[in-house]
């Protein structure tokens, strides 16, 4: 059976890769994507040999002494919860390194451009690793920095100084929020420790307990974008070279889930998480709506997506907020096929943006003819956001709504929401018509779609499709996930 | 025999399936014999499970971790082997027309909708069954795509979306009796909903009803049949036309025990059907737009569907079902002017189909309801005598047909016509989206933008604020501290040219003499 060490190598292989293409300056773009690509298959490799070890003892730890004053290790658990995050984050960051090779992105200090996607992801791993606060924070902030240096160094346009700055402290807010409420634990509790919170942390007086939920949910909320706390992510979605934005959107989104079950619903007791759950399920039906409503106004055809965001983003948090089982096993679901879906979408738009060189909707239309294999993908995509059977979303959000139906609140809040995945509809309907149908605009097209953008793109519609009709496998890695969380509850 | 029924099952669901997907990637395809051999293979398939009899299946898969279960009754197959027969015609009548082929994509719309068609009928389990009703409505919607031009969009759209409605409104009722009957088996879940709190009842039903009347395209939800008929002489109108309102029907025979299970809804529904009859037929009577029979009487027939649901009649539903699915076949022929435009038979034939119906049940029915029943039917006869007749007489305007006692129902008639048929629903959704466009573009410029100027302000502010510190507290600071140090300075050289313009003062030598003196004295006594 693998040794737990080998879980230290799911951090230390991608800053071995770093190191090496910081000091490999004249790698070509394609040297400096395959080094990356590499480095992160093998990544998720180890994760998948560990999976063994995951089924024998229901977790993987390692651990050693790191600032040994303050008690602080440098602790990584494998759980299944923090599995399905993972490997969500990893295929999505390998499916844009893959994208980046046949993108215009990275041309120049490719190094320094693969370098940072693998500490971007390096973050995110971190993050859903982490087995103690303080280690949890310095992911938590690795990713937020090195997304900022993406975004500021190969944006696109004037504006990108600007706009990574607003990501910067907007996002940097919330985490301030978060990181109050760790030291907060960490003083009363003692212990930096996940597992040693997740046994004492319970016993806190109430007032705080709530105090600090109410700290994490809001600190959390600004990493998911839910409104009205989601105004970072329009602009940096779409100033964010395309691979980088697959990677905001499809990955890093999801890393405010992960915290939310992570800590306030895995340490706090029912009693405490309580008073949030129909403020939670309100906000989260706001959020769905008004981004949806957002997305319908946009021109912008990568605004759409990003807006399209911050409603999908709402469907998770309503999720979340229904304290059920079945809900946030949908929530989580839900992060998953939102990946998946949100980052087909996004190499549909990189791919039309690439070549008709434009983003205003009302000047394209016709397209269809021109890239029908892009046409079928984002005709899988807008149906797959639609929550189409059997296509992925589907199934997460019959349970996130079973899980809406499953609480004491009216049954109209749940209604709503159900009401509300019309906008869905409408918007993707309208995104999808303008585009592909009609007369063809712009007439010629400035530039061919490159095959390395085409192929992932399919390949991640057949994913979608794949993972709608056979949800198994993940849903038992979900159940057995949220079990863990829920459990003492 | 249940493994048997299984193989012959999965069989009928393969096949079509199978056929379909393969269609899509032979280009030189032969649709039309090889949906012929469907044809003849399902209804060979179906027959042999009808000769099985009725039966529950389960089925050794699950879906989300719900097990799924199959069941056969004799409603539901006897629908299917109706609808083979309806599509056998179709697909005739396609021929017909100067020897037209089927294309591909029509193969592949009916082929699908055949798959899940049958799967729908024949799926014991909630979830299955909502999927492909979805999946149906997706290729109801999708055979409007036969080009891709964006009108041919405009109605796979306004169709997808009315029925994706219906579906919520089914999802909604199917989700709110989950925790109470905890599986997603229907006759389990069907029970569960009969002893559930009356409110909460009250809302599965309604959601149940809605999706029913939307699938049948029951007023007010006809307009996505009105957008169908586009595709009328194509037989992909089969799904559209014949296969969504049967699936419609069987879903009102699946819960009707719910409609039954208390007084409010026996009365509630025959009145919203009534309610919905009467409002057709006012619309389409009154109304300046011509009189399309296959649209307007095939949607009121449905509603006469609503008004039996009220009270269980044991078989007698199957066979009104299937009397109305052959009236509905007479109506597309007349159409498609298979049958004479003045064929009698039609017009008797919902009189005699109604009172077939109704006197066996005499004794089991309210009085209200049969005579409501009579009157509505006696009422449909005339008002679809007249308008076919005013339809194919040359005085056909709207001015030229009401008379002075007509006057008052004619006004209001006339208001309904115009705020309900024409500003709510044909314009509704041209008015809808510009309402909702317009909503949109308010929240946007509002709300959304109000962010960035509100973000924006907040970075003037911000800048202003540092500015002003910047200037106050830093350059304003730095300048007096400049100031301060420079008057320091200057003093401090006044000072010395004020001490270096002195004279020299030499009795001063004395001090330090002296003090030297004082040391001396010092040192020596302490010596001492």
């Amino acid at each position: 059976m693998i040794s737990s060490l080998w879980l230290l190598g799911v951090a230390a292989l991608p800053l071995v890769a770093v190191v090496v293409l910081l000091i490999w300056r004249k790698a070509t773009k394609l040297q400096a994507g395959v080094l990356a690509l590499v480095s992160e298959g093998l990544t998720l490799l180890i994760v998948f040999l560990l999976l063994p070890r995951l089924r024998q003892d229901g977790a993987v730890f390692y651990s050693f002494a790191w600032i040994q004053n303050l008690s602080i290790n440098f602790s990584l658990e494998l759980n299944w919860l923090s599995l399905v995050f993972l490997v969500t984050e990893m295929a999505v960051t390998l499916a844009a390194m893959v994208y980046s090779l046949g993108e215009n992105t990275g041309e120049k200090s490719s190094n320094y451009y693969y370098a940072l996607l693998l500490l971007f992801s390096l973050g995110m791993s971190g993050t859903t690793l982490a087995e103690d606060v303080f280690v949890f924070y310095i992911f938590w902030e690795l990713m937020l920095l090195a997304s900022v240096l993406l975004i500021l160094i190969w944006g696109h346009g004037e504006e990108r100084g600007k706009v990574s700055l607003k990501y910067f402290i907007v996002t940097h807010l919330g985490s301030l929020i978060v990181l109050v409420g760790l030291i907060t634990l960490y003083v009363n509790v003692g212990s930096s420790s996940l597992s040693v919170l997740m046994e004492q942390a319970g016993s806190l007086p109430l007032q705080m307990q709530r105090t600090l939920t109410a700290l994490f949910v809001i600190g959390f909320s600004v990493k998911m974008a839910i409104f009205p706390l989601h105004i970072w992510l329009p602009d940096a979605h779409t100033v964010a070279p395309t691979p980088v934005t697959i990677i905001l959107a499809a990955a890093m989104l999801s890393m405010g889930t992960y915290g939310i079950l992570r800590f306030p619903f895995s340490l706090f007791s029912m009693e405490a998480l309580q008073p949030f759950s129909l403020w939670m399920m309100i906000t989260g039906l706001i959020s769905e709506v008004y981004g949806a409503l957002m997305a319908f106004a946009e021109k912008d055809v990568k605004r759409i997506i990003a807006y399209s965001s911050v409603s999908q983003m709402g469907y998770i948090l309503f999720g979340l907020g229904s304290l059920t089982e079945v809900g946030m096993q949908g929530a989580v679901m839900h992060v998953v096929y939102h990946a998946i879906v949100k980052g087909l979408l996004f190499m549909v738009v990189g791919i039309i943006i690439q070549a008709t060189q434009e983003r205003d909707i009302q000047k394209l239309g016709g397209l269809g003819k021109a890239l029908p294999a892009v046409c079928l993908a984002a005709a899988v995509g807008a149906l797959g956001i639609s929550g189409m059977p059997p296509l992925g979303i589907f199934n997460s959000e019959w349970m996130i709504f079973s899980g809406g139906f499953e609480t004491g609140f009216p049954a109209i809040l749940t209604i709503g929401t159900l009401l509300g995945s019309i906008f869905t509809v409408i918007y993707a309907l309208r995104f999808f018509g303008a585009i592909f149908l009609g007369d063809q605009r712009p007439d010629k097209l400035p530039k061919k779609a490159s095959l390395a953008l085409i192929l992932p793109t399919v390949a991640v519609a057949v994913l979608l499709l794949l993972g709608g009709i056979l949800p198994g496998p993940l849903l038992s890695w979900v159940v057995r996930g949220v079990q863990g969380v829920v459990g003492g509850l | 025999m249940d493994s048997y029924a299984l193989w012959v099952l999965s069989f009928l669901f393969l096949i079509p399936f199978l056929l379909g997907v393969i269609s899509i990637f032979i280009k030189s395809f032969p649709a039309d014999r090889m949906m012929r051999v469907v044809l003849g293979l399902s209804a060979l398939a179906v027959l042999l499970l009808l000769w099985g009899g009725e039966m529950t299946l389960p089925v050794p898969l699950s879906f989300l971790g719900e097990p799924i279960s199959l069941s056969l009754s004799t409603t539901a197959l006897l629908l299917c082997l109706f609808l083979l027969g309806v599509l056998g015609v179709l697909l005739h009548l396609n021929r017909g027309k100067s020897g037209r082929t089927l294309s591909r994509f029509n193969f592949l719309v009916l082929n699908f909708s055949l798959c899940f068609g049958f799967l729908a009928f024949f799926s014991n389990q909630f979830m299955i069954r909502y999927i492909v009703l979805e999946l149906v409505g997706l290729l109801a919607a999708a055979s409007m795509c036969q080009s891709l031009t964006p009108e041919a969009f405009k109605r796979f759209g306004d169709i997808f979306l009315t029925l994706r409605i219906g579906d919520i409104c089914l999802l909604s009722s199917i989700l709110l009796i989950l925790p109470y009957s905890g599986a997603l088996a229907i006759p389990e879940m069907i029970a569960a909903a009969e002893v559930m709190p009356l409110a909460q009842r009250s809302c599965v039903v309604l959601g149940f009803v809605l999706a029913v009347m939307v699938k049948m395209g029951v007023f007010p939800f006809s307009g996505w049949q009105k957008r169908a008929r586009a595709t009328m002489d194509t037989p992909a109108f089969w799904t559209t036309g014949f296969l969504m309102p049967a699936l419609g029907m069987y879903l009102l025979y699946r819960v009707q025990p719910l409609i039954e299970s208390d007084p409010l809804f026996q009365v509630a529904v025959p009145i919203l059907a009534a309610g919905v009859i009467l409002a057709r037929m006012a619309i389409s009577y009154f109304g300046q737009r011509p009189y399309e029979r296959f649209i307007h009487l095939g949607s009121v027939m449905n509603g006469f569907i609503l008004l039996m649901a009220a009270y269980s009649t044991g078989h007698a539903l199957r066979y009104y079902f299937l009397g109305l699915l052959l009236h509905r076949l007479g109506l597309y022929l007349q159409a498609q002017e298979v049958l004479p435009q003045k064929w009698g038979v039609l017009a008797f034939y919902p009189v005699v189909l109604n009172l077939a119906i109704l006197v066996p049940h005499l004794n089991h029915f309210p009085i209200a309801l049969t005579t409501g029943w009579v009157a509505l039917t006696v009422l449909t006869f005339f008002w679809d005598r007249h308008l076919t007749t005013r339809v194919l007489s040359p005085q056909t305007a709207y001015g030229s047909v009401t008379r002075d006692w007509r006057r008052p129902v004619a006004a209001l008639a006339e208001g309904l016509y115009q705020h309900m048929e024409i500003n709510a629903f044909s314009n509704g959704v041209e008015h809808l989206a510009g309402a909702f466009a317009g909503l949109v573009e308010w929240v946007q410029y509002s709300v959304e933008m109000g962010f960035d100027r509100a973000w924006a302000g907040l970075g003037k502010l911000l800048n202003a604020i540092s500015t002003g510190g910047l200037n106050v507290l830093e350059i304003g600071a730095d300048k007096k501290t400049i100031g301060w140090v420079e008057d320091l300075m200057q003093s401090v050289e006044a000072r010395e040219r004020d001490v270096q313009s002195r004279s020299l003062r030499q009795d001063l030598i004395w001090i330090p003499i002296l003090m030297l003196v004082i040391l001396g004295f010092l040192s020596i006594s302490q010596g001492g």
